[in-house]
């Protein structure tokens, strides 16, 4: 029991932990490199399909399985590889109860994804999917924004803002998938420069 | 109950600026492991150690050794009675937050 501890010292006790949570509120999950890689895979991958289907009118499926299931691929890979080294680097346990669920996320968020493009091409909706890839990208922006670094809050409104655009212009494919790789693999960039600043400070 | 009252429930292990830091390292990011706790917090490895050792002493945490690559690494994290402690003594605080506040 303690009998000296006064209303000052729980004030400092309140300070403490504030501090602490501050310390740690503020975190990039992944090292700045594999944010790099995932905004030029996709900037490519959008100049890829803006090609193919331009000059040489590739089918929406083909598209999906030869040029975005390969991006997805190599961002991935990329992102786990990023994920490992920053929890290694920052003596973080990787095989915890809230990592697990992370992981769990994930998956759950891809399957959803994927079974709404391939539901909008099957409705012959195929111009809507960047509109909706750009909704569904800011929505991800938004969670890890909420959950890790609240600055990629800028990076979500701003793919909200192209995607709205999008819609509201009618623009049509090909031309919407190279803006829409260009904003959402512009704002990865951009990302990767806050993670690497934050990085060297 | 008076505030004062209230307080003494809460015993001397959390009212230290390294202990404290450590038990709201651990409710935050749920297990932490040692180098991380030297990371975030600095100081030696045998003060460090001897903070988690009062920490475990009235079971609030509780440690694992785990294989992490090549090494053996330890793990901390609360106890189902150390998380309930440290989430009444957060409770307790802001408790005293409002009450100055409404004094004020």
């Amino acid at each position: 029991m303690n009998k000296n501890h006064n209303e000052n010292d729980r004030l400092q006790d309140l300070q403490v932990i504030k501090d602490m949570l501050q310390k740690v509120e503020e975190r990039h999950l992944v090292e700045s490199w594999s944010y790099f890689i995932w905004g030029a895979v996709i900037i490519i991958g959008g100049m890829i399909h803006f090609f193919t289907e331009y000059y040489f009118s590739f089918k929406d499926y083909d598209l999906a399985l030869k040029v975005w299931l390969p991006v997805l691929c190599i961002g991935g890979l990329f992102e786990a590889l990023g994920f490992i080294r920053k929890a290694a680097k920052e003596s973080i346990p990787i095989f915890t109860k809230s990592f697990r669920y992370l992981f769990a996320a994930f998956i759950g968020i891809f399957i959803i994804f994927a079974i709404l493009v391939i539901t909008l091409l099957q409705l012959n909706a195929g111009h809507l999917v960047p509109v909706f890839i750009n909704f569904f990208v800011a929505l991800c922006f938004f969670g890890y924004a909420l959950s890790a670094y609240p600055p990629l809050m800028f990076q979500a409104f701003v793919i909200i803002i192209a995607g709205i655009m999008l819609f509201v212009f009618n623009i049509p494919i090909p031309y919407s998938v190279l803006v829409t790789g260009a904003v959402i693999g512009g704002s990865f960039i951009w990302t990767g420069v806050q993670a690497k600043t934050s990085e060297v400070s | 109950m008076k505030t004062e009252d209230l307080y003494l429930q809460f015993d001397n292990i959390f009212f230290e600026k390294t202990r404290l830091s450590m038990l709201t390292l651990l409710y935050r990011e749920e297990t932490v492991s040692f180098n991380r706790f030297k990371k975030l917090l600095g100081g030696t490895d045998g003060a460090l150690y001897s903070h988690l050792k009062k920490l475990i002493e009235s079971n609030y945490i509780i440690s694992k050794k785990t294989i992490m690559g090549n090494s053996a690494e330890t793990q901390y994290s609360f106890t189902k009675q150390g998380k309930a402690s440290f989430k009444k003594y957060l409770a307790f605080l802001e408790n005293m937050v409002i009450e100055n506040k409404k004094g004020d």
